[in-house]
């Protein structure tokens, strides 16, 4: 259960948001709507514990995650706006070390199983990934979600230059994650047929925050 | 899939910065070239002159190796700040202090290392004794490792700006000039057959000191860039 109590949020001398209350129980999801500039990205790195709030605080399982630190990064995956990929590396070599620093060794077979859930195979998973498209690298930055078995997944617009294919892809590994698994999402995205998207497979959206 | 330990997430990190420093091999070399290129124009310049080229040598290649070592630092964690493997790298299993200590040591094994095995072989030019150049290159293994420590402190709080080069160099190598002064000393004194150990016990308590505190210093500044 991760929570969130009055929370708020300034950059430079403005507030961008205040007094945020939210909680997220296994199988919610919450879905950050709001303008460009209206602090979506910042309450993401907040929930991540790479920024700090202004004010308030953020629990998980009703501990503060500054004194739990170690345990919520074990469940947390946060994939930011950018693909956080090395440009000389290839898919794999960059899968592998990202997984590494979970803590976790990946063998070859599973990261290519994840990339090909992602329809990435043969030739494009071995080139350096300056190469890739940047629909594809988004893909390769998600095949985090089906390599990783973590409980809370925080993602900065996941449907930014994505496909049709690879949309649908996103939704339904949201909708195992909630529905089959039960765990915890976090997401931002700005356009709003995504939101239908996600609304349409998960027959409703728990939370809808709107800044 | 299984677990890894810390241990191992480091040696990854580290294998993985030497991967990426090998495959951009044109600007992982650039360091390199200026350090010979700068050490061999000293003896074309200044002409034969045995006893001049052995009193400037250990200075010559210090400095060179200094102003090498500023070279490449700028991209020590700008570029995982860029591509946003920085904010992976602070939500790791891994403590950042740990990481920051395996980057700066594979930031040693291409920079410092390698400058370090090419310096025998540089100061044949400058006529030193044998005895000069085993203490420099002594000298040069107990300090380089300082200068990576020291410098990636620069290259953190410079991490977001644009050509961070010269603001790297401002911040740093005040810190540096005692690692010169003492390295360059060692190599004196063993030209004029003094006793050098002095110098080098000196120069191991700053490496020592540099590589346990600089991870801190730097872990700390990248945390305030990411915050």
């Amino acid at each position: 259960m991760l929570s969130t109590h009055e929370l708020s949020c300034q950059r430079g001398r403005q507030q961008l948001w205040s007094h945020l209350n939210l909680s997220i129980a296994p199988g919610d999801i919450a879905f950050i709507k709001g303008a460009n500039g209206s602090g979506k990205s910042s309450l993401l790195r907040i929930l991540a514990g790479l920024s700090s709030p202004y004010d308030g605080e953020i629990c998980w399982h009703g501990h503060n995650i500054r004194k739990c630190t170690d345990t919520y990064r074990a469940e947390l995956l946060y994939i930011g706006h950018q693909t956080p990929l090395k440009p000389e590396l290839s898919a794999i070599e960059n899968l592998l070390s990202l997984t590494q620093l979970h803590g976790l060794q990946a063998s070859l077979e599973e990261i290519t199983k994840a990339l090909s859930i992602w329809e990435l195979q043969g030739k494009t998973i071995g080139l350096a990934t300056k190469q890739l498209s940047q629909g594809q690298k988004q893909r390769v930055s998600l095949a985090q979600l089906s390599l990783l078995n973590k409980s809370v997944w925080i993602l900065d617009e996941p449907f930014n230059s994505l496909d049709a294919a690879g949309s649908r892809i996103l939704s339904q590994h949201l909708e195992d994650h909630l529905l089959t698994h039960k765990k915890m999402v976090v997401i931002t995205s700005h356009v709003h047929e995504n939101a239908a998207q996600i609304a349409a497979s998960l027959s409703q959206i728990e939370q809808l925050i709107q800044f | 899939m299984h677990t890894i330990s810390s241990s191992a997430i480091l040696l990854a990190i580290i294998r993985r910065d030497l991967t990426l420093a090998l495959r951009r091999g044109s600007d992982t070399c650039g360091a390199i070239f200026f350090f010979v290129l700068v050490v061999s124009l000293f003896p074309l310049a200044l002409g034969s002159e045995t006893k001049l080229l052995q009193q400037i040598a250990p200075g010559v290649i210090w400095v060179a190796a200094l102003l090498a070592v500023m070279l490449s630092l700028s991209r020590l964690f700008n570029d995982d700040f860029q591509d946003g493997v920085l904010e992976q790298l602070a939500l790791s299993k891994c403590p950042l202090e740990l990481i920051v200590f395996a980057k700066t040591i594979a930031h040693w094994c291409y920079t410092g290392c390698v400058l370090l095995l090419l310096s025998p072989i540089l100061a044949l030019q400058f006529n030193l004794p044998s005895q000069s150049i085993e203490v420099l290159f002594l000298a040069l293994l107990i300090g380089t490792p300082c200068l990576s420590s020291i410098g990636s402190i620069g290259a953190a709080l410079t991490v977001g700006i644009k050509s961070s080069g010269a603001l790297i160099s401002l911040l740093i190598l005040p810190l540096l000039i005692p690692v010169l002064i003492l390295g360059t000393l060692a190599v004196d004194a063993a030209t004029n057959d003094l006793p050098y150990w002095l110098y080098l016990y000196l120069l191991i308590a700053m490496s020592l000191l540099a590589s346990f505190f600089a991870p801190l210093a730097s872990a700390a500044a990248l945390r305030i860039v990411l915050d």
